[in-house]
């Protein structure tokens, strides 16, 4: 297989329930096919079940739904593409009840339960078609590699592309030498590492000498067309802010300095991050599965040169971001909404994006209405029953009536914590849930 | 309408290119951040302006004439350039600025497969164009903030149709001197077309500087690149050229678009042109202005790579983005270099006394 094609099995169906083997025989093959183990193909199975019976129950058109199963490498990933038009898009709240099924005894929405049973779930809403994706990932041994030998330090090096064994070197090394919290869930394993550089999913890049010792590497991923998360830099054998790491620091910028990109961002800095080269954007508090609080600065780049523009927002967070936007000198006109008396709808919609390997859920509003703080507190106490422990609200203050929620989160314990510039349409409000008790 | 249609029409090497964004006027620039006066020291414009005479043109131009298309092809400017540089008028071909002239070579040389080699850090006009034409760009890292002659030979292949050579090189003034632009070509040995980019021809004064149109007759493969942008502070009339000899001219003229250069645009260049004092004297302000820079630079301990033309680039202690914003406060407006390849650094234009006095404010403020 070319890691550089997009390998996928398309299958339309009627939103008929009677449909039902033939979307669980479709599945269950595929994710086979594109490597899952029986196990963990058999979960991706049930969740299409559970999500197909779900749009069959909502769904008021007659119109197909289109179901692609994406082979990427790492994950096998499943893509349920439908009109908006044809569903009460309040039944895509995670936390939707009035769905159920009477008949069934299952409590809960078919939504909730897919979500249970896959690595990342997301569901998108954009131009009159959403999106749910389920995706479940490929299993890969944990590293267990014993003590490596002391790193040298580097005086003459490249900074170039690893062949598929260095990687792997080097994520032994860093499991080796870090401490959890800078090293991302995802590299539990250096065959994950290296199927998810191949596949594209990240980038990386090592310093190497001419005998190929490994003194370092930076890892980075698009989170979207205009945000680039990365790791690193990972120096061994090096003093902070060695030449090492602002090489594989410059290297990434340079390689991505002529593209869309234009924030890149970092939420767990390695300690030998120069840092001359990035601006403290704010704190979040990660806790891991396990339950240790890792408290990090995230660190950011604006990769253009800023010319201004406006944001809306609520009153409650004009003082924060006006402090933010001193401290990073970016010219911002803050225009506050307010609701004045206009009708309003009744119901709110939220998507969810959840990311197990993070114990996190990102929370993105889809449409705001009157039962905005009981619908944020409902989200709150399933997350956090889920084990989801790092729940976002990301606020895009480039549409004014997503600031409508402000006040919602901030009852619900929930804190502004950083801006992301042009993280959306304009600015990305992030808020953080703090702890609080929700009742 | 059907999902994503638009999405579907278009070529892969359109979707992922991001779109040049261009900064806003001054005037929107001054009150987002809320300064009195803005100093563009980002565009590496004239501050001197237009020559005399060219301004003079520009004044007396007859408002009627706006209603008139243009000559299409720029005769009386392409006859001056041919008496100037001692040629024929059909060697050169006139552009909506150099960035068009860009486009034309490519247009002619380059389809579906091939690729173009320049500079990993250089102007990005060239690389931008290929890819979003489709055309592969092959880029060669800078040496010593130099060109490198062989790392480009070693890209070339058979698909290789243009190289382009910023002479000197933007951002970092590095040039070839005409021996080694000489061995380049000749090493080439006409597998490829040459483009010489010498935007900034006029304002070099060292001797060993090559003087590339004298070179055009000898080697066919070889095309000039010029422009009234930069010395003859015609920038906001967009117009630039290139010169060759006739077969290559001949072949480029094809994907000319004519009429793309205005008329007063060419009435503003044909006097420019022969304007030696207004060269002269830019000549001197940017010679006063580099010394006071980099005097005042080294006291304040920043590194900068000084070369030709009539910039410079200073090494920053922090990000360049967050060095514009905090500069643009003070009314200061360079150029960062995170485009370019060179994070952390911005590159400035000498301009007058004044402007590199609020710069050097500007920049001890901020470090």
């Amino acid at each position: 297989m070319h890691a550089d094609r997009v390998i996928q099995a398309i299958l339309k169906l009627d939103y008929d329930k009677s449909q039902v083997s033939i979307l669980t025989s479709f599945v269950e093959n595929a994710a086979s096919c594109y490597g899952l183990e029986p196990a963990d193909a058999l979960d991706l199975t049930l969740a299409s079940e559970e999500i197909f019976v779900y749009l069959c129950s909502q769904a008021n058109q007659t119109e197909q739904l289109e179901i692609r199963c994406r082979h990427g490498g790492y994950f096998v990933q499943l893509q349920f593409d439908f009109h908006a038009g044809n569903f009460d898009l309040s039944a895509f709240n995670l936390t939707a009840l009035q769905a159920i099924d009477i008949t069934s005894d299952q409590p809960e929405t078919g939504l909730l339960i897919a979500s249970r049973l896959v690595d990342k779930f997301s569901f998108f809403k954009h131009d009159g078609f959403s999106q749910l994706i389920l995706r479940k990932e490929k299993s890969y041994p944990v590293d267990h590699i014993g003590p490596l030998p002391p790193a040298k330090a580097m005086r003459d090096f490249l900074v170039r592309e690893p062949e598929p064994e260095e990687l792997k070197l080097l994520v032994h090394y860093l499991h080796y030498r870090y401490e959890s919290c800078v090293i991302p869930m995802s590299f539990q394993s250096p065959g994950k590492v290296a199927d998810m550089v191949r596949y594209g999913a990240c980038k990386a890049v090592i310093a190497a000498d001419k005998l190929g010792s490994i003194g370092g590497g930076i890892f980075w991923a698009w989170q979207n067309a205009k945000l680039v998360e990365f790791w690193g830099p990972y120096s061994f054998g090096e003093p902070e802010n060695s030449a090492v790491s602002s090489r594989l620091v410059e290297y990434m910028i340079s390689s991505i300095a002529r593209t869309t990109v234009v924030g890149l961002i970092t939420i767990a800095p390695s300690p030998q991050l120069p840092l001359e080269y990035f601006e403290p954007l704010g704190t979040l508090n990660m806790i891991a599965p396990e339950g240790t609080v890792c408290k990090t600065t995230c660190y950011y780049r604006h990769m253009h040169e800023d010319s201004g523009s406006s944001v809306w927002a609520s009153q409650l967070v004009k003082d924060f971001l006006t402090r933010e936007y001193e401290k990073h000198v970016f010219a911002r006109k803050i225009r506050i909404v307010a609701n004045e008396g206009e009708n309003i709808s009744q119901t709110s919609v939220i998507a969810t994006d959840i990311d197990k390997g993070q114990a996190k859920a990102t929370l993105k509003p889809i449409w705001w209405g009157k039962d905005d703080l009981k619908l944020i507190q409902a989200y709150v106490k399933t997350l956090l029953k889920e084990g989801l422990f790092n729940i976002l609200f990301e606020m895009d203050l480039g549409h004014s009536w997503e600031c409508y929620f402000t006040p919602a989160l901030m009852e619900s314990h929930f804190e502004p914590c950083l801006v992301l510039p042009y993280g959306g349409t304009g600015d990305m409000l992030m808020f953080q849930y703090s702890g609080g008790n929700i009742i | 309408m059907r999902r994503h249609s638009l999405q579907k029409l278009m070529p892969e090497y359109i979707k992922n290119f991001e779109a040049y964004t261009p900064s806003k006027p001054d005037a929107e620039l001054a009150k987002i951040y809320n300064c009195k006066k803005i100093y563009r020291l980002n565009n590496n414009e004239n501050f001197l302006g237009p020559p005399a005479a060219a301004i003079e043109v520009i004044r007396k131009f007859d408002p009627k004439r706006a209603a008139l298309y243009p000559s299409g092809d720029s005769l009386y400017l392409r006859f001056k350039l041919a008496q100037k540089f001692h040629k024929d008028p059909d060697q050169f071909l006139v552009g909506n600025g150099a960035n068009e002239v860009i486009g034309f070579t490519l247009k002619a040389f380059c389809e579906q497969g091939d690729n173009i080699i320049t500079a990993d850090k250089t102007f990005a006009v060239y690389e931008w164009t290929a890819v979003f034409s489709g055309i592969e760009a092959r880029l060669a890292p800078l040496k010593n903030f130099d060109l490198d002659d062989e790392g480009m030979l070693k890209l070339m292949d058979a698909r290789t149709k243009i190289i382009f050579i910023c002479n000197p090189n933007n951002p970092t003034g590095t040039y070839w001197n005409s021996q080694k632009l000489r061995q380049f070509i000749q090493k080439v040995d006409g597998r490829a077309v040459i483009v010489v980019d010498e935007a900034y021809h006029e304002f070099v004064e060292k001797e060993d500087y090559p003087d590339s149109m004298s070179l055009i007759n000898e080697y066919p493969n070889l095309v000039t690149f010029r422009t009234f942008s930069k010395m003859y502070g015609l920038a906001g009339l967009r117009i630039g050229y290139l010169a060759g000899n006739h077969e290559i001219v001949d072949i480029i003229r094809r994907t000319c678009i004519v009429y793309s250069v205005n008329t007063l645009a060419q009435d503003a260049a044909l006097i420019a042109v022969d304007d030696d004092g207004h060269v002269m004297a830019t000549r001197r302000l940017v010679k006063e202005g580099k010394a006071f820079l980099t005097d005042e630079l080294a006291k304040i301990g920043l590194p900068y790579q000084c070369g030709e033309g009539n910039y410079l680039m200073v090494k920053l202690p922090i990000d360049d983005g967050l060095a514009y914003r905090k500069l643009m406060t003070s009314g200061v407006m360079v150029r960062t270099m995170t485009g370019f390849r060179f994070p952390n650094y911005i590159r400035v234009t000498i301009s007058s006394p004044e402007a590199m006095e609020a710069l050097i404010a500007g920049l001890v403020k901020i470090v």
